[in-house]
């Protein structure tokens, strides 16, 4: 097992102290295992994940084929941001998604992260917004009233209300979040999924809630990272998304 | 529907904060009490907020 030497100040770091370093946190096989125990390295959550699982970070590319955009609303990309717009009709929507994998059926029931940063452009207006997983058997609409108990884990907005918000198909939890937050400002949305244990919701990096109850779970072919908004008067409504968003699958191996 | 929500910063859970419950769901959250409100906790708060009971339509 490497150990990497003390440092010194006006010690030069050489390229094979940087890889024993290197070898120490990543190899399991060498190097540390950071499970805790005697000259086993500190314990690291994230290493330990890394290691024990088939980790799987994807950067949401808004502009790639797989990502949907529905009409009959509008979808701009600018340089900093990318908005998605209503029309001046009641109940048109817009809606940007991509399914999480292409290639095989994705599961409710994993340890997963989903962050966007996102801003609903006005208040006080009727419209609906969800962003977060989606089932998207359904049309791309954003829940009416944030009452669905189709399968998410996701953000809703009802005209001026943000909650919290997750079903399994029969029923919903949902909490109304909106006291302390600006929800026509940029804000940081995370949701970490601790599956079959709870699902917690972060605004801004402050855990503003957390679900134990009627979380989704199975294997569904159309699980999406979804953003939607839908207007219900004669007005657009838009939602602007920086196009930082991400999601993680901590996906046990099989 | 029941929440049990702190008093001091507004954060919510669906289940009784009970030592068990918390210690299954806030491992991270070591030397948490029962009724105590994690997010105070994680924000490191001087005083960490409790949790009520809160039962709406």
């Amino acid at each position: 097992m490497p150990i990497s030497s003390d440092v010194n100040i006006g010690d030069v770091i050489l390229a094979s102290d940087h890889n024993e370093l290197r070898e120490d946190v990543l190899d399991p096989s060498t190097g540390h295992t950071h499970e805790g125990g005697t000259d086993e390295g500190r314990q690291l959550d994230f290493i330990k994940s890394m290691l024990n699982s088939k980790l799987y970070i994807q950067s949401i590319d808004f502009e790639c084929a797989d990502m949907v955009i529905t009409s009959p609303g509008t979808t701009s990309f600018r340089p900093c941001s990318i908005q998605i717009q209503t029309n001046n009709v009641s109940g048109t929507f817009a809606c940007i998604y991509g399914n999480m994998s292409a290639n095989t059926t994705p599961s409710w029931s994993v340890d997963r992260l989903f962050f966007t940063t996102v801003y609903v452009s006005e208040v006080g207006v009727s419209q609906d917004v969800i962003f977060g997983f989606y089932d998207d058997n359904t049309s791309g609409a954003p829940p009416a009233n944030a009452t669905i108990t189709t399968k998410h884990i996701a953000f809703l907005v009802d005209d001026s209300t943000m909650y919290a918000s997750n079903a399994n198909g029969t029923s919903q939890t949902r909490t109304d979040i909106t006291s302390g937050i600006t929800v026509n400002q940029y804000n940081n949305y995370l949701i970490e999924v601790d599956s079959g244990t709870s699902i917690k919701f972060y605004v801004n990096g402050t855990l503003v809630a957390t679900h134990t109850t009627y979380m989704p779970s199975g294997s569904q072919y159309d699980i999406t990272v979804h953003w939607a908004i839908e207007t219900q008067s004669a007005a657009y409504r838009t939602l602007h998304i920086i196009p930082n968003a991400a999601f993680v699958d901590l996906s046990k191996p099989a | 529907m029941t929440n049990y929500k702190c008093e001091k910063c507004g954060y919510s859970q669906d289940f009784e904060p009970t030592q068990e419950k918390l210690n299954k769901v806030f491992p991270e959250c070591k030397t948490i009490n029962a009724n105590e409100c994690p997010s105070c906790y994680l924000r490191k708060e001087k005083i960490i907020g409790k949790l009520k009971k809160v039962t709406t339509k």
